[in-house]
């Protein structure tokens, strides 16, 4: 605003001191100025995780400081919500104390002092008739005239400090509503397995959890996945009903991006897991001479135990696993190879070893061991789950074993014949099975591993992943959002123009305000005003 | 300021229908022969067809080729001051940028073709990139058409051209083939978030140019010696009006933003990183617009103000990617 209309109101005079101070510039400039800068510090350090992770992370002096600077849950933080609500508090300010003088000046033509005390630029050219002067002024937009004998007063954009008042009252209206919603809503997660149903929310406080009852039961109807042709999930969807006394309220299928909402609670897709899908394999012991099998019926997450200290953990069920099945390292060609179960062994002898057990590829032997995040697969070159390529396997090793003096391929071939014989098999297969054989022993005698897996089928039941939310600050959310860009509009394109035209004898002198702080714009219209004053009415008419 | 000079540059002004004539020209031409290329391409396109083979993979070479070019010319112009030159430059920038826009809308189209979902090309970073480059290089190139000073070039090219130094980076870590998008990605508020973004971006970045190109011509003026550049209330004014149209633009894309987020995620704001990143991003701009509005605040400081503002961008833009989210392992602290 230029200087002219900068002094206080009557009223804006009797504002405490205090407002005045919050609504003052060098207080906004530092309060958003702090924002900016502390807003960083959640940014860099991550927040809300438990004790451990920040005492292996920051170590306990650094860990201490932070955690009492509040630093680790920072936008909860009490030295946080203050700035926000000073903020608030200096936009409220402002308006306040901007509201009189908004009056003031948008007052009709009538109220303003007939010639300014100061101005922004102008000029003097000779004079002409007051009705070209009008007529060139409404050209560029000019809309409001006063003549008051030898002065002629015009203005145009005598709104646009409304654009001033609708983005400050925006940051008011935003900053309610997201106080509101983190005071007066919550946001939290339920996990709900299919065909059943739950009504417990479970709120994330700092690094704890609050549980939430719903007046009302949500009942996971069905979830399943969509999948792209190259096995990615393209969409995650849940059938919920909402049940009240058997009644259901309301029923939908919810996807990632279209929720259910239902007074006031919102139920988001968020995320999925398995809830014990039911999963059969068949174990081969190997540390056993005889290769017994063993057939597993047990589910996702469960853990067997031998009681001699062999544990073998279910980890995971998948039902896809997307493979880049591209010779070519700057090629991508992906392809879905179909369900695996994750399993860990943890034996005192062999230490722990993860196995992926294919679906579909019963040969394909993946595995990593103790330590390895890289698995290592292999082609065994039968199913485990075979029992006569597996017994004759045993026995051929078992015949391998007692060999006596050097092992040539003639007395292997002699040990291989030995095992077709005890396993009934007639020789004239040698041939035939002779190489998955040889295939096979070559596999275990690199890797030692005490048992092999099939995956023979599975029953999945997963879970759904909600997020519910209750969200009272949205609504002034949005309103405030729309606000705050009409107003951002307004003030960055709508500027308010005042012209003072005087007849001096025969000159006529310009002078004009002009309320945004653009010195080009002014000069731009003056030059081109000053252009059109000058020329004669002939041209600056046609 | 004499009125005489005043006159000259009024005059000199152009008339704003015939700009918007321009423009739309412009944009009918950008519109038709993407049009053509795509009816050129449309038999060719199989599933899973390797991007180099792609028609707007070998488009945006092409642009990015005349973008360079045209960034050394108007480096040159800068130089020797020649009308000619100058000229050159213009319309390589502008063949440029239509050609990477094309690319993009190509790239739509073959989208549809090579996966099984198409969608707009603005959801990876090799995507957005491109959009940036065309986005920062249109909106400049609107600032040249109004104000008729072509010195700015020099400077707001030169950023167009690391952007494309990025892209190519990009390329030759393979990220760059139309993709599959995740469930939550797959929001037309987010389609509409990322397109109001980069306008904002690209605007911010011209913003920094000129702010560059302002503290040049302050130098030269303080050393007493002349210089070629427009002049720094010329400078200074194109400096706010690129900030005026970047402003309100990312305020949008924030809103629209937190509209995904209050639909895919449950909560129109969670103080993540990259939300909060762009908070600072607006915070720095509406700070520049109270020191101008309310302090008066122009020239040097401003123009400074306005390079940090972009170094603030960037940062938002790709900073947090590199650096803060892949916090969740600690490595950079
Ligand atoms: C978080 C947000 C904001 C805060 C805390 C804030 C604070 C303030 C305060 C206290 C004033 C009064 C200064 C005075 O009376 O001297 C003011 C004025 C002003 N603000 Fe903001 N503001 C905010 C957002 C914005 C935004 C987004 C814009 C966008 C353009 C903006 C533009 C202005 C302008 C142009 C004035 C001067 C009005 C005049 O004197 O005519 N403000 N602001």
């Amino acid at each position: 605003m230029p200087n002219t209309t900068h002094h206080e109101g009557r009223l804006s005079r009797f504002l405490p001191a205090a407002v005045r101070f919050l609504a003052s510039m060098p207080v906004a400039v530092v309060l958003l100025c702090l924002l900016a800068i502390t807003s960083t510090i959640g940014t860099v350090l991550v927040q809300n995780r438990d004790e451990d992770f920040y005492l292996s992370k920051l170590g306990p002096t650094w860990y201490r400081l932070f955690d009492a600077l509040g630093f680790l849950d920072m936008y909860s933080a009490g030295w946080f919500i203050a700035i926000l609500l000073l903020l608030i508090l200096s936009v409220s300010a402002a308006l306040l104390r901007h509201g009189p003088r908004f009056w003031r000046t948008s007052r009709p033509l009538d109220g303003i002092r007939p010639w300014p005390v100061k101005h922004d630029g102008g000029f003097t050219v000779p004079a002409l008739e007051p009705q070209r002067i009008e007529t060139v002024l409404r050209r560029h937009g000019f809309n409001e005239f006063k003549r008051d004998g030898e002065l002629l007063l015009a203005r145009k954009g005598r709104w646009s400090k409304l654009g001033f008042f609708f983005v400050h009252a925006s940051v008011v209206l935003i900053g309610i509503g997201g106080l509101s919603t983190s005071q007066l809503g919550f946001r939290g997660v339920m996990n709900i397995t299919e065909g059943e149903s739950d009504n417990i929310i479970y709120i994330p406080e700092g690094r704890d959890y609050r549980r939430l009852q719903l007046p009302f039961q949500v009942r996971n109807d069905k979830f399943a996945i969509d999948f792209y042709n190259t096995g990615m999930p393209s969409e995650f969807r849940s059938d919920l009903s909402l049940v009240q006394d058997g009644k259901v309220l309301v029923q939908k299928r919810i996807t990632v991006n279209d929720p259910l909402r239902y007074e006031g609670v919102t139920f988001y897709q968020a995320n999925f897991g398995d809830a014990g899908s039911a999963v059969n394999f068949t174990l081969r012991d190997l540390t056993n001479e005889k290769f017994p099998r063993q057939a597993v019926e047990t589910a996702v997450g469960r853990t067997l135990e031998d009681g001699m200290g062999i544990k073998l953990i279910v980890k995971e069920l998948r039902q896809h696993n997307v493979v880049n099945m591209s010779e070519d390292p700057d090629k991508e060609v992906l392809k879905n190879i179909g369900p695996s179960i994750d399993l860990l062994l943890q034996s005192p002898a062999s230490g722990n070893i993860s196995y992926r057990v294919y679906l579909a590829y019963p040969h394909m032997l993946a595995f990593a061991p103790m330590g390895s995040e890289e698995m290592i697969y292999e082609n065994l070159g039968f199913s485990p789950a075979d029992d006569q390529l597996m017994g004759l396997l045993a026995a051929y090793l078992k015949q391998v074993s007692q060999l006596q003096g050097e092992v040539t391929p003639d007395t292997r071939r002699a040990a291989f014949a030995a095992a077709l014989g005890e396993m009934g098999i007639a020789t004239d297969r040698a041939a035939e099975l002779g190489p998955a054989i040889i295939q096979a022993e070559t596999v275990l005698r690199a890797h030692k591993l005490p048992m092999l897996f099939a995956f023979n089928s599975f029953v999945p039941k997963q879970y759904t992943g909600l997020q519910v939310a209750r969200d009272p600050g949205a609504p002034l959310i949005w309103i405030g959002s729309t606000l705050l860009v009409l107003g951002l509009f307004m003030m960055l394109y709508w500027h308010e123009y005042r012209i003072w035209v005087r007849r001096d004898g025969n000159a006529l002198e310009l002078c004009a305000l002009y309320a945004a702080r653009q010195k080009l714009p002014l000069e731009r219209l003056l030059a081109t005003l000053q252009d059109e004053f000058t020329t004669p009415a002939t041209t600056t008419n046609a | 300021m004499t009125s005489a000079t005043l006159s000259a540059s009024a005059a000199k002004s152009p008339n704003s229908t015939s700009l918007l004539g321009y423009w739309l020209t412009l944009l009918v031409v950008t519109l038709s022969l993407a049009g053509l290329a795509i009816f050129g391409e449309a038999d060719r396109l199989a599933p899973g067809m390797p991007f180099q083979q792609l028609l707007s993979y070998k488009l945006t070479s092409y642009a990015n080729l005349l973008l360079v070019a045209s960034a050394l010319i108007y480096l040159a112009h800068l130089r020797y001051k020649a009308e000619s030159v100058g000229k050159w430059a213009t319309g390589l920038a502008t063949a440029g940028m239509i050609g990477v826009l094309m690319a993009l809308l190509v790239r739509w189209f073959e989208s549809h073709q090579v996966l099984d979902e198409g969608h707009i090309p603005i959801t990876n970073l090799y995507e957005v990139t491109l959009f940036f480059s065309a986005l920062t290089a249109l909106i400049y190139l609107i600032l040249e058409s109004i104000y008729r000073r072509k010195a700015m070039g020099a400077f707001v090219m030169p950023i167009v051209v690391v952007a494309i130094g990025f892209e190519l980076w990009l390329v030759s870590r393979g990220q760059v083939g139309p993709q599959n998008l995740v469930p939550a990605l797959k929001s037309y508020w987010l389609h509409a978030h990322v397109l109001a973004n980069f306008i904002g971006y690209g605007a911010f970045a011209v913003a920094a140019g000129a702010g560059a190109m302002y503290l040049m011509r302050a130098r030269a003026e303080r050393k007493g010696r002349c210089s070629a550049l427009p002049s720094l209330d010329t400078t200074d004014a194109i400096t706010y009006k690129a900030i005026a149209i970047g402003f309100p633009t990312f305020t949008i894309a924030t809103i629209l933003g937190a509209a995904w987020a209050y639909d895919a995620w449950g909560g129109y704001w969670s103080w993540d990183p990259k939300e909060t990143w762009s908070l600072i991003v607006w915070l720095t701009y509406a700070i520049y617009l109270h020191l101008r509005f309310v302090k008066g605040w122009a020239g040097t400081r401003m123009a400074w103000w306005a390079i940090l503002g972009f170094g603030v961008t960037v940062f938002c833009f790709l900073g947090v990617n590199m650096f803060l989210s892949g916090l969740h392992s600690y490595g950079s602290l």
